[in-house]
């Protein structure tokens, strides 16, 4: 039976990126990284299963300060942490191949002046740009799919075998990662609908993949920018600066430390608002970049979902534990081991709650980019 | 069979084709003739649906183009002025592919296309399209115009780039199609080469045809019987004989009779073929300039009144 336009020009397209030098270099290089990448994390495994045994030694369940310990250091090291160093390489290497792959797919047909012919043949123009992205995702899926064979190859060679949950969170992984390249993808398809010639459009798209991955989030997180726009942290009021020293000073007297500890309440309270404020505020601007950077938000769910220890600090004054002075229940001083800790729980729910925000970001940018490209397509004049 | 009612195109206050109505009946082969800017490019792509008219219509055989695009399109080859191909494919995947556009059944285009290789001249070219000559592109965009067994065919310049060999294999392939009952039309700038294979010819000057009809006709009512004059360039590698036919005007030979220029009523080149052949000597390239249109047109213009180009 005769294939439908869309289909034709897919799997042109599709086996087109397959034959494409760029796309093997690229799809080399990523091979190679994955291979190394596996290799030191694969060390990092060790190296906290080691830490991990070594802590359960030290402070085991049944001990009184296990209660008080972060919650990701109860966590026995999972095998996701080996994909941790690699999602960092994907970040570049993957935006490249999305950009090399989609930078000239339509201004090459304008050079080519291929264009003119393929649309005076009976297939309508959203089949051309459907069958371009679909073509690419599948060579994309198709690279990932290698990407991820080897990567669980290598693991079984080493003697790592994940468990099913993890086999789950590796392939999640891998679907964020698609989506990340696809973003790229869609932006470089968008600039080879835009420019004339497939030299500009590549420019264009490193452009934008400078200033989403690299520019927004320095100015976002820049200290110069954080201070003009949110002020800066409050300073700590010099009653509670004094307080602190008395404390640190009876710190071995335990009787005298605890009557410290029980004054000043207003101002530790005000203090503590002023600083969830100022962390909410600081949290609100960082958010930003997550509405426009493919980078961080693909750093956001790959790093909660490949490394627990590294989660806090993406995650800083979200979820607050408690005020600098903090006396639990039974009447141990928190503060020493918690400042700002967020509370995370690491089941698959907790995660998802963590970042389905940034999944949704994921698929609503390479969404955006293609639709644009889908729009301009569509209105082009072919002369 | 094709049709224009009223075509008009409009860009941004610049008519490109103004209010244009005529008829191709099937089995024609129609010369759209003009200078650069008169309207065409923008014709033919109005024909391909490739842009929407501002006003009017344009039909293929009964089916309006603007409404019925794809349906039009499984009617027509088009070979563009031009022409490119995907670069990294050779000449019977190109074909492939676009056979696959045309949703032909697998069976058929196997068959079809060594079939159409062959006939436009590149059977055992295996090589990618990237490295192809232009005038190889042109065989093969006529291949590909040819490939769904269409019953209207629309070539833009077809012969800018081809050789005198590729030229006269288009206007056998020409010849031969219309003789199966297609219509086809051709549009182009060179007086000579329409004359030569066209039945029927449109003057088109500044979006509005200003003169059509049988080639007989036309020509004796622009002067071209008078005022028509080619000019060729010859170059050889040994001396060349002197040619002789009837239509030479005039002619100017090098020291050495390795170039020579050639002014004629018609189009000589292929008695100039023979000649050289006959006689044994390599023949290294002919150029050719036809009758400036510009020229006919003024002509024309003195002759009715119409307001012409300039």
């Amino acid at each position: 039976m005769a294939e439908s336009g869309l289909v034709a020009i897919a799997k042109k397209e599709f086996f087109d990126h397959l034959r494409s030098r760029k796309f093997l270099v690229i799809l080399g290089i990523l091979l190679i990284v994955v291979i190394v990448g596996i290799l030191n994390g694969v060390s990092d495994y060790h190296a906290k299963v080691q830490e991990y045994n070594s802590l359960q030694q030290l402070v085991p369940p049944s001990s009184e300060y296990y209660s008080i310990l972060p919650e990701q250091m109860k966590l026995p090291p999972t095998v996701l942490i080996i994909f941790y160093r690699m999602s960092t390489l994907f970040t570049v290497i993957g935006g490249i191949l999305g950009i090399a792959m989609g930078f000239d797919l339509i201004t090459k047909e304008k050079e080519s002046r291929s264009l003119k012919i393929l649309l005076a043949h009976p297939v309508y123009r959203d089949e051309v740009i459907n069958g371009k992205a679909l073509g690419g995702a599948a060579a994309i899926a198709l690279a990932l799919g290698i990407v991820l064979i080897l990567s669980m190859a290598t693991l079984l060679i080493i003697g790592i075998v994940p468990t099913g949950s993890e086999f789950l969170l590796i392939l999640f992984f891998s679907a964020v990662t698609f989506l990340f390249i696809f973003t790229y993808f869609a932006i470089g398809l968008l600039m080879s609908t835009v420019c004339e010639e497939s030299g500009k459009s590549l420019i264009y798209t490193l452009i934008v993949f400078m200033i989403l991955g690299s520019l927004l989030p320095t100015v976002v997180s820049s200290p110069f920018v954080t201070d003009s726009i949110i002020g800066p942290m409050p300073e700590m009021p010099q009653v509670l600066t004094d307080q602190m020293m008395t404390w640190t000073d009876k710190a071995n007297q335990t009787q005298d430390a605890a009557v410290v500890k029980n004054q000043n309440h207003d101002a530790w309270d005000n203090y503590d608002r002023q600083i969830r404020e100022h962390g909410d505020r600081q949290v609100q601007l960082r958010d930003i970049q997550y509405l426009f950077s493919p980078d961080k938000n693909y750093e956001k769910i790959t790093t909660v979902l490949t490394s627990p220890s590294m989660t806090r600090y993406l995650l800083y004054a979200t979820t607050v534990e408690g005020p600098v002075q903090r006396i639990d229940n039974e009447g141990r001083d928190m503060s020493v081991f918690i400042l700002y800790l967020p509370k995370i729980t690491f089941d698959f729910s907790g995660i998802l709650a963590l970042i389905w925000g940034n999944v949704v970001a994921l698929l609503v940018l390479p969404s955006v980019f293609f639709g644009v490209a889908y729009v301009r397509f569509m209105r082009m004049d072919i002369r | 069979m094709i049709q224009f009612e009223h075509l008009t195109k409009d860009y941004n206050g610049i008519l490109a084709v103004n209010d244009l109505t005529t008829e191709i009946p099937t089995g024609e082969i129609f010369g759209l003739l003009g200078p650069n800017g008169s309207g065409k490019s923008t014709t033919i792509l109005m024909l391909i649906g490739l842009i929407e008219p501002t006003a009017g219509s344009c039909r293929i055989d009964g089916i309006e183009v603007a409404k019925n695009p794809i349906k039009v399109k499984q009617h027509i080859g088009y070979m563009p002025e031009d022409v490119g191909f995907y670069q990294s494919l050779s000449a019977e995947e190109n074909l492939m592919y676009f056979a696959r556009l045309f949703r032909m059944e697998q069976r058929e285009y196997r068959k079809r296309i060594p079939d159409l290789i062959s006939l436009v001249g590149l059977d055992g070219v295996s090589k990618q399209v990237g490295g192809y000559s232009k005038g190889m592109r042109q065989r093969l965009g006529l291949a590909n115009a040819l490939l769904n067994d269409p019953s209207v065919i629309i070539l833009d310049e077809p012969t800018a780039n081809l050789d005198p060999q590729g030229v006269n294999d288009y206007r056998r392939i020409i010849s031969g199609v219309a003789k199966e009952g297609k219509t086809v039309l051709v549009s182009s700038h060179i007086l000579s080469e329409v004359s030569r294979v066209c039945t029927s010819i449109g003057l088109l000057s500044k979006g509005q045809m200003i003169a059509q009809g049988k080639w007989e006709d036309l020509s004796r009512q622009l002067m071209v019987q008078d005022t028509a004059r080619v000019t060729f360039y010859i170059e050889t590698r040994d001396p060349m004989p002197e040619f002789s036919h009837p239509d030479i005007i005039s002619a100017s030979y090098s020291e050495d009779r390795r170039s020579a220029t050639l002014a004629a009523h018609s189009d000589i080149s292929d008695a100039v073929i023979d000649a050289c052949s006959t006689a044994g000597v390599r023949l290294h390239g002919i150029r050719r300039e036809g009758t400036s249109l510009e020229d006919l047109f003024f002509s024309y213009y003195q002759a009715t009144g119409v307001p012409g180009n300039g």
